[in-house]
């Protein structure tokens, strides 16, 4: 299995190594973020709290990845983007660096969305989406972030590795 | 019948230098690991570093199979000592022997 991040800067291919990564995208260098899908040399990952962006965002065929904000993800939407077989990512520094009270209501949050998205059959990945060092976790470590927001004994597979491109 | 104590061992690497020797620095590791862990999950694990590779790179006992837990804790750790710092765990074994024969290979 190999697995692949996401993250705002660029990391050096010693510490993706390190890491565990097979590589770990860099968002500007080669994936760009975006709030709705536009041209772009390099494959757009769109990231929008509007649910109907995010529709429109899986149908346009320069978008790769779609990332949902404040935890809310309708079941409707998720079913288009099982159909459309783009994966959802999925940002866990935020919660990571939370406080612990408000990082459990966004575990909760987050185990719905994964649980909804596994039964309709929507792949959802995780990524760290680090904006520096500190928030990069290693692919140990990433595998019990799975376990943690999945109870499933195949969440390492379900929701974490594979390539995002 | 006595059964033998075993122990895990996980090679940590941080962001910013940290010496472990240093018991200052290895009581807010310790702290830092209390507030996830919690001091059941602390009593439990009994997590301790125990051998310091270079400035970036030391290694953690913890008691066998506690050691997914660990991971996550220092998943979650973010500061230390008022110091912003990220951890991650690079690998894990049952020996220490291991860890630093992949300690020259890597660093």
């Amino acid at each position: 299995m190999e697995y692949f991040d996401v993250a705002l800067f660029d990391v050096d291919k010693g510490l993706q190594a390190r890491l565990g990564y097979s590589r770990i995208y860099a968002i500007g260098k080669d994936i760009a973020l975006s709030a709705s899908p536009s041209q772009s040399s390099v494959p757009i990952i769109v990231r929008s709290k509007d649910q109907n962006n995010l529709a429109r965002a899986l149908k346009d065929p320069g978008v790769v990845a779609i990332i949902f904000e404040d935890s809310i993800l309708n079941k409707k939407l998720i079913g288009k983007a099982a159909e459309s077989r783009k994966p959802i990512l999925v940002p866990v520094s935020a919660m990571l660096r939370m406080d612990p009270r408000e990082r459990q209501s966004e575990l909760s949050r987050l185990r719905k969305i994964l649980a909804s998205a596994h039964s309709l059959g929507a792949r959802c990945i995780l990524v760290t989406l680090a904006e520096s060092a500190e928030y990069l976790v290693s692919t140990g470590q990433m595998a019990e972030v799975s376990h943690m927001l999945m109870d499933t004994g195949n969440s390492k597979f379900v929701i974490f590795g594979g390539d995002i491109l | 019948m006595i059964t033998k104590h075993k122990n895990r061992y996980i090679l940590v690497e941080s962001t910013a230098p940290l010496d472990i020797r240093n018991p200052a620095v290895s009581q807010g590791l310790g702290i830092a690991l209390d507030l996830q862990l919690g001091q059941i999950g602390r009593m439990e694990s009994s997590p301790k570093p125990v051998f310091q590779y270079n400035q970036h790179a030391f290694i953690i006992r913890v008691n066998r199979g506690f050691e997914r837990r660990l991971m996550l804790a220092t998943a979650m750790v973010k500061e230390i000592n008022g110091q912003r710092i990220g951890l991650y765990t690079i690998k894990t074994s049952g020996t220490i022997r291991t860890l630093i024969e992949h300690c020259k290979k890597i660093y």
